[in-house]
């Protein structure tokens, strides 16, 4: 729980100076538009790096790899049925709560 | 993206199974993964924050939104666990068993630890079943965005939601699934070590 706090704390952060540079924005005329490029530049390359230390932490435990030719179908097959029928939940719910496809509410 | 991703997860995979016996490199990001992790994820979520705060959009969705934002995690739990259930018939496993496998909702660190005392079998197809997870939601939730919609890909994630997967979400959709995804992230992450235990005393 605290680490999620931690989380959302630096969002907050993130939030609230993005809010003053909003502001700032308006009243001096100011345009902030090479720090919207920066942060779109910054979070490709945090993808990329967050996914390639998860790889390596995949790769390097060889748990994995010494089950994978036993057991790798069976968890495949429930987790391609459980992702799925979890993607149908929310598809379905998404279109009774009238939310369009882009996750904004259709009827407001 | 969704190219770039696939060729990341394999290089990072076969550097972590080869490499990391003979570069240092590799295994100090193995000793420090969790940090590196961690330290990745502050940078990201500062630099969504910023945007978010930036695009005022977002807390307009936000607020129209309102309560609904918390049904989704559950209707994404309901799904994947009567998912689990379903293809239960074709493998000699319980049902409570192939749910609880199920039941990491993709957070392969913790969920096979609270199944390794009841089997190590069940334990070892939680692990592989919660990886799998994690990296088909990688690859999927590109595609789920562009021909389903944006808020089914927090589904796919489940806890991993606001975690790794929390940044291709982001570069697949809009700032304004942030919401939602860290909803579906601590919901279902929360959950996990509430559900697999119940599941297996049965």
């Amino acid at each position: 729980m605290a680490y999620t706090a931690k989380l959302l704390s630096i969002m907050v952060v993130g939030i609230l100076i993005g809010i003053g540079i909003n502001k700032n924005s308006k009243k001096t005329g100011k345009d902030w538009e090479w720090l919207s490029r920066l942060s779109g530049k910054v979070q490709t390359f945090v993808v990329i790096y967050l996914i390639f230390v998860l790889g390596v932490r995949i790769g390097s435990d060889r748990h994995v790899f010494e089950q994978l030719d036993k057991l790798w179908i069976v968890a495949l097959v429930i987790t391609v049925a459980a992702m799925g029928l979890g993607l149908l939940f929310v598809h379905i719910l998404r279109k009774v709560l009238k939310f369009d496809r882009e996750g904004v509410k259709a009827d407001d | 993206m969704t190219k770039k991703i696939l060729f990341t997860v394999a290089l990072g995979i076969l550097c972590g199974r080869f490499a990391t016996e003979h570069l240092a490199l590799f295994q100090w990001i193995v000793d420090n993964n969790g940090l590196l992790i961690d330290l990745g994820l502050y940078a990201l979520l500062f630099f969504v924050g910023l945007d978010m705060g930036r695009n005022e959009t977002v807390f307009s969705d936000m607020k129209k939104a309102g309560w609904r934002i918390l049904l989704f995690p559950f209707a994404s739990m309901l799904g994947t666990l009567l998912g689990a259930a379903l293809v239960s018939i074709f493998f000699p496993y319980k049902v409570n068993e192939c749910m609880a496998i199920a039941a990491g909702f993709g957070w392969y660190s913790l969920a096979p630890v609270l199944l390794a005392e009841y089997s190590s079998i069940i334990s070892a197809i939680c692990f592989l079943a919660n990886v799998m997870r994690e990296l088909l939601a990688f690859i999927f939730i590109p595609i789920v965005a562009k021909r389903v919609g944006y808020i089914e890909t927090t589904s796919l994630a489940g806890a991993a939601a606001m975690d790794t997967c929390l940044a291709v979400t982001i570069r697949s959709t809009h700032e304004r699934i942030v919401i939602y995804a860290i909803a579906c992230g601590m919901i279902t992450g929360t959950l996990v070590p509430v559900i697999i235990p119940i599941l297996v005393s049965f």
